[in-house]
């Protein structure tokens, strides 16, 4: 058992495991992006990592206590600066394994003036609610984007909020729950009329599809484009709306009959009888939630990864 | 500015050219030695008034596309090696280490002609406070390897153990350390900018695999075994990871670093 032991907390033995992971994660980064760092086996590896380093900083920093007590320990900055950096990779490996066992993530799609109720999305949170006030874009003169903004407002249980910017590298964070900026898109605004039906107002996302009672036809909201320039084809010259353009399609029982460039405003004849009129282009908000109890165990030890590796290179200076 | 920018990285490439053939002449005369440091040091000016003018064109640090990294790669990693020589009073490492200089300089002419000679607003994700201290580490980690790659490289071609041993590990601890805080402070950032600290993502695969590569240098350097021609070979596997870290993945796979 002690043999055991003696191997599993060993340099050599963590060695051989960084070897391992340094190889399969060159590998699996080439041949398998997408699944080969969620797959067990590698989550194992860190695992293993994860016992190894734990033991051996724990018995470095046994030995290390003992010389010093002894008043025989010599190289003293440096061997504090080994047991800190190895110290900041347990608790690296610590909070990405507490967040991987209970942290949450979500993704969430908003337009102005919706309320989603947080405990919904996040389990085992306090009753609250995120109500989007406006998205909107900040454009740099080129008309590419400058910064994306989500006004928010939290809305306590007893019905106190408290209003928030989110924005790219500026999430929210309250009670131990984050949320990001994270991206953005278009819902086309549509009017539809029929024979002689009321008018409806409807809501498309793109690639909606909108189905009219009684007809066999169908209209599709292929794209939107913000500014439209034929040289550029379906991608919009910038993100700025200089030049509005709607692509739709019209399908006969599931045949394309029609695709066209609509502008705002402008009344779509589908048949005789039915229009649509593309009213107009609101924005939606996409959020990323994440509750991470893990984040502030992986965030102390990023400190001291930095502060470990920095002290062979303060202790050179001084010893000269 | 634009024509300076040209101008100057031009120049940078002549200079650094003739100070690596110096350096290499120079082995065998010592009117050539002498001359190389001085090239060497002139081809750093020059690379820093083209940086200076970058900075004047943009109204930012050059630390943010693939060339001006490049740039600044190259620079730092000629200011190393000078203040290596001036230290050790050693130079038959210049030739290798010019030598990569011109190359990297080389590269921004071949890969990224036009890239120094336009500016475009920042992206969002690119406006952080974060963003000048992780490049800024990640430019010194780079030049740091780079000079330790072209000691290791003279140390093997030598095939003896010389002085330069312990100056490849001296610098590989600077080089080391500054890796580390570019990969701790570019986890904080992605944290702040996208929620994870770590993706997986290949820039971020392939730095850790260089930092492991380093890691074990360290690890292993205290066995005598490793310290001599083994260890050198590490060094410079070390480098090739570093250069694939950087070429490798930003132009030959798509990540979340897609835009350096």
């Amino acid at each position: 058992m002690r043999k055991i032991y003696a191997y599993i907390s060993s340099m050599k033995m963590g060695l051989y495991i960084l070897i391992i992971i340094g190889v399969t994660s060159a590998m699996g980064s080439t041949f398998f992006p997408d699944t080969f760092f969620q797959s067990y086996i590698f989550q194992a590896g860190l695992l293993l990592l994860l016992l190894n380093m734990s033991l051996c900083t724990i018995r470095q920093a046994k030995t290390f206590w003992q010389t010093v007590s002894l008043g025989k320990e010599k190289g003293g900055v440096k061997r504090i600066g080994v047991i800190i950096l190895h110290a900041g990779i347990v608790l690296i490996l610590i909070g990405g394994t507490v967040n991987s066992l209970i942290g949450q993530k979500a993704d969430i799609s908003m337009t102005n003036g919706e309320v989603i109720n947080l405990s919904d999305v996040l389990s085992d949170n306090d009753p609250l609610k995120i109500k989007l006030n406006e998205f909107y874009i900040e454009f740099n003169p080129d008309g590419s984007p400058c910064q994306y903004f989500s006004k928010v407002s939290l809305i306590k249980e007893l019905g106190d909020s408290q209003e928030f910017t989110i924005s790219v590298n500026n999430p929210l964070a309250y009670n131990g729950v984050k949320v990001y900026q994270q991206t953005f898109g278009y819902l086309l605004k549509v009017q539809t009329e029929s024979d002689s039906r009321a008018v409806t107002k409807k809501t498309l996302r793109e690639g909606d599809v909108l189905q009219f009672e009684g007809s066999d036809k169908s209209l599709k909201f292929v794209r939107y484009i913000p500014n439209y320039d034929p040289r550029y084809g379906m991608i919009s010259r910038t993100t700025r709306p200089d030049n509005p353009k709607v692509i739709y399609a019209i399908y006969q029982n599931n045949s394309l009959i029609k695709a066209g460039i609509g502008s705002i405003a402008d009344k779509i004849e589908i048949d005789t009888v039915s229009f649509v009129t593309l009213s107009g282009i609101e924005y939606y908000t996409g959020l990323g939630l994440k509750q991470d109890p893990g984040l502030p165990i992986a965030a102390a030890g990023g400190i001291l990864l930095m502060v470990g590796s920095c002290c062979p290179l303060l202790m050179r200076r001084k010893s000269k | 500015m634009i024509l300076f920018i040209q101008l100057f990285l031009y120049l940078s490439l002549l200079l650094y050219t003739l100070a690596a053939i110096s350096y290499f002449v120079g082995q065998q005369n010592v009117i050539f030695s002498n001359a190389a440091f001085k090239i060497s040091a002139i081809g750093f000016v020059v690379n820093l008034l083209a940086l200076i003018m970058r900075i004047l064109y943009t109204g930012r640090l050059p630390l943010v596309n693939g060339s001006e990294f490049i740039l600044s790669f190259a620079g730092f990693t000629v200011l190393i090696y000078l203040w290596y020589e001036v230290k050790s009073k050693v130079n038959s490492a210049g030739g290798v280490v010019m030598g990569i200089a011109v190359i990297l300089i080389a590269s921004i002419i071949i890969l990224m002609p036009n890239q120094l000679l336009e500016t475009h607003p920042l992206m969002p994700a690119l406006k952080s406070p974060w963003l000048t201290s992780h490049v800024l580490t990640a430019v010194f980690a780079y030049a740091g390897f780079a000079v330790a790659a072209g000691l290791a490289a003279i140390e093997l071609l030598k095939n003896k153990e010389t002085k330069g041993n312990s100056w490849i590990y001296k610098i590989n601890s600077f080089s080391f350390a500054m890796l580390t805080l570019t990969i701790v402070l570019g986890a904080i950032w992605a944290e702040q900018a996208w929620g994870r600290y770590w993706s997986w993502d290949p820039k971020e695969t392939w730095a850790g695999v260089t930092w492991i590569i380093y890691a074990l240098y360290f690890h292993l350097h205290k066995s005598r075994k490793w310290q001599g021609k083994r260890a050198n070979i590490m060094v410079l596997a070390g480098f090739i990871l570093v250069l694939f870290t950087f070429f490798g993945v930003n132009y030959l796979i798509l990540g979340l670093h897609s835009y350096a």
